[in-house]
């Protein structure tokens, strides 16, 4: 290779990525071994589960910010193929309760066995796992993944209990979530990057929406994934 | 009561496939702790078609970049041609990251499912016993695919469809592919029309499109697959059937620029370098069919779609540009490359060297590969077809030898003795030669030795010699394979002995491949829509 040819960014993006996402599994799965020789409530198994969460945040990084260069480069169109929404939901739980379960934190799924959606599973997970994250921090002590369906959109909801979004996380319409940069925050990038990816997601002439309310459980959080 | 099954992998043939050894170890370990036992590994491409040959396997977990060679989506598509892996394995690719836009629709074949690294074991728990629940799900439906009795899984299928079933839009989808195969395009277009009232689903469009393809309706199918490439830049079947439907419509250069944009996207699609190959050819872009076909060549080397005619297209570029030594040593590469394959092969290639070495003027090696061909056809004459038969009979002509040139003819005839066109086409190579009369009557003689066998088969059947009849027309379509009639009277015989003495799984089985040929070489032929309409009946009957 000449010195004037130079690798285009998304070619050392999408390289990097993937040697970093073959270093995390090893990692988190290490981390998963270890963690299960420990007694639990112990010091180490304590450690052991904030690295855990630690490198699942990392991992939802990674997805986010190849996620959202793709899109905004229009390399990245949404795969919509057919799931059934209570596995998916049931997956997340699983993902996230070995992290829960020790903070008195309780996961539960609500949704219909037959019901079948239509998504792109890998982004949406990637927007999931985002929220549930942040409910980690703010939850009480329950989080709840469940589904509906509202107006002919088929609803994906992830509620807590815990103190509420802030004024000015909270959005009902249908556009972009947009926030000042200053406000931004691990929080704010989530939502922009969720609303995002709802938009992606079409059908006929309907796109995918988003809304963050604080009508949770007991008045907590509660994000809604609209699937058209 | 019973204690509901503990799930448990033992005794599953189960085979990772990876590049990093830490990464083949890691998922080793996870799946003995599902119980598993029968654990093989492969560590790229070519090793794991080695170990699904050996043995094979129930769950294959593949990992898509695989590093030089072959990646994730390849392996499945070998391993599908070659028949490796059946209906019932589960497929998982895994990759790290979401490159299911690139590998989704980009292909005939699609893994079962794919998990992004880094996954939970727990999830790929759940995965595991979910795909193997929906397989178990549709066993009944694929073994009856399987042993090609599309009207039992038809049934299948409706009876799912009625249940309300979950899985709606799969049923839809693999009753969709059976009418298609099926050339009931009536049929099909009613299950895409309503999938696409409901919801727009790329599959249900591509149906669509094919329908109007293969009904010569151009202009619709163009517009069909043009929407579905606009709304779905990464579903590259789309870009496929809208350069087929190009070129259908005349526009071979604009067929040429889509395979490009494809390959642009997924340049290691080999089917895809060989279509660009060939249509560059005939659009004289010499340097740019070259490359495809170097490509077709080289990666398809140890692939199951290496084919004689990617040498040869190879061949005819060098010669049309004149670098006549390049030429010569493709073919002897190509002799290299087939030696010990299959009679086909054998065959077809030695056809491409007997023309490559007379363009090239070597009259002597022409006339050995010639010689070679010839011997190989009279060693089983039923396996050849007639488009490679009219070319041998060419070469033979030119070669002068005639007597074997009319045997080939003959055999041409036999095959399509009812079929205007190719008679026509026979005759004037004949009338090339110089012998209108001398062809005319061949031709002739020829037909009414088809006519003759035929009667005397329909004669045993009218007069309830049904034994004999079966083993005329059985043994005179081992004879004739491409001769859709005697087909057709092969399939009637054993359907009259089934409506009679009973269904059977194997005489079925039997039956569909004749009518399989038949609707290969004629799809909206009349008795054959009869007949499979009979088989209906009798699956109907059996069920």
């Amino acid at each position: 290779m000449t010195p004037e040819q130079h690798l285009d960014f998304s070619t050392v993006l999408a390289s990097s990525v993937h040697d970093m996402k073959n270093s995390l599994s090893m990692l988190l799965n290490t981390i998963e071994d270890i963690a299960q020789q420990c007694d639990p409530g112990t010091f180490e198994a304590e450690k052991l589960t904030l690295l855990q969460y630690e490198g699942q945040r990392v991992n939802n990084h990674l997805i986010q910010m190849l996620s959202i260069y793709k899109i905004e480069n229009s390399q990245c169109t949404v795969n919509m193929s057919e799931h059934c929404v209570a596995d998916f939901l049931e997956e997340s739980a699983l993902l996230h309760e070995p992290l829960l379960t020790p903070k008195g934190i309780l996961i539960e799924t609500s949704c219909d066995p037959d019901l079948m959606g239509f998504f792109d599973r890998e982004m949406v997970a990637g927007v999931i796992n985002n929220i549930v994250n942040n409910a980690y921090r703010y939850s009480k002590d329950r989080i709840r993944l469940s589904s509906s369906i509202v107006d002919g959109y088929m609803v994906i909801s992830v509620e807590d209990n815990g103190e509420g979004y802030p004024e000015s996380m909270l959005c009902e319409d249908r556009d972009i979530f947009t926030i000042g940069e200053n406000q931004l925050g691990s929080t704010g990038l989530g939502l922009y990057f969720s609303s995002l990816v709802a938009n992606q997601h079409k059908n006929k002439d309907k796109s995918g929406f988003i809304r963050c309310t604080n009508e949770g459980i007991d008045g907590g959080g509660r994000f809604d994934f609209y699937f058209p | 009561m019973t204690l509901k099954k503990l799930w448990s992998l033992k005794d599953k043939n189960i085979l990772i496939v990876d590049d990093f050894p830490t990464m083949r170890s890691m998922l080793r370990t996870i799946l003995l702790n599902f119980g598993a036992n029968n654990i093989m590994e492969a560590r790229n491409g070519e090793d794991a078609i080695e170990k699904m040959v050996e043995a094979t396997p129930e769950i294959v977990l593949c990992d898509y970049n695989l590093g030089e060679g072959k990646d994730g989506q390849q392996v499945l598509e070998e391993a599908k041609q070659r028949g490796l892996l059946p209906h019932s394995s589960i497929f998982l690719l895994t990759t790290a990251e979401n490159t299911t836009d690139m590998v989704m629709g980009a292909f005939e074949n699609q893994p079962d499912d794919y998990i992004i690294k880094p996954f939970a074991k727990a999830v790929l728990q759940m995965r595991i016993r979910k795909l193997e629940e929906k397989k178990e799900g549709l066993t009944a439906i694929s073994k009856a695919i399987a042993r090609k009795d599309y009207q039992k899984a038809l049934l299948l299928c409706d009876e799912r469809i009625s249940e309300n079933s979950k899985s709606y839009f799969e049923l839809q989808k693999i009753k969709g592919e059976i009418l298609m195969s099926l050339s009931s395009y009536d049929e099909a277009k009613i299950v895409y029309d309503g999938i696409l009232t409901q919801r727009d689903i790329p599959w249900a469009s591509k149906g669509l499109g094919l329908i109007h393809y293969y009904r010569g309706q151009y202009d619709e199918a163009k517009q069909v697959f043009f929407e579905l490439k606009e709304k779905n830049k990464h579903y590259l079947t789309a870009y496929d059937w809208l350069a087929k439907v190009e070129e259908a419509l005349g526009n071979s250069q604009g067929s040429q620029q889509l395979l490009m944009s494809a390959l642009a996207v997924s340049p290691k699609a080999i089917l895809r370098q060989k279509a660009l190959a060939e249509i560059a050819f005939k659009n004289g872009d010499l340097d740019t069919s070259e490359q495809a076909y170097k490509y077709t060549v080289r990666h398809g080397k140890n692939s199951c779609f290496k084919h004689p005619s990617d040498y040869g297209g190879l061949a005819k570029v060098y010669l049309e540009k004149s670098v006549n030594k390049d030429a010569e040593k493709i073919i002897l590469t190509m002799k290299k490359e087939f030696q010990g394959s299959n009679d086909d092969a054998l065959l077809q290639a030695a056809v491409i060297e007997s023309t490559v070495y007379k363009d090239l003027g070597k009259v002597a090696e022409s006339h050995a590969a010639l010689d070679k061909a010839l011997e190989l056809f009279s060693a089983d004459p039923g396996s050849l077809c007639s488009t490679i038969a009219v070319e041998l009979a060419q070469a033979c002509f030119a070669a002068d030898k005639s007597e074997q040139g009319k045997e080939l003819i003959r055999h041409v005839v036999r095959n399509h003795h009812d079929d205007a066109d190719t008679l026509k086409q026979v005759q004037t190579l004949f009338d090339e030669q110089g012998l209108q009369e001398e062809g005319a009557a061949i031709i002739n003689s020829t037909r009414s030795e088809v006519v003759a066998i035929n009667n005397d088969g329909v004669d045993l059947l009218k007069s309830g010699k049904l034994q004999e009849s079966i083993g005329l027309f059985t043994k005179a379509a081992r004879a004739m394979p491409e001769n859709v009639i005697i087909n057709l009277n092969a399939a009637q015989s054993f359907i009259i002995f089934m409506q009679q003495s009973g269904v059977n799984e194997r005489i079925m089985l039997q039956t569909q491949q004749y009518l399989d040929r038949v609707r290969a070489l004629d799809a909206g032929n009349n008795r054959y829509k009869k007949l499979m309409s009979c088989c209906q009946e009798l699956s109907k009957k059996n069920a």
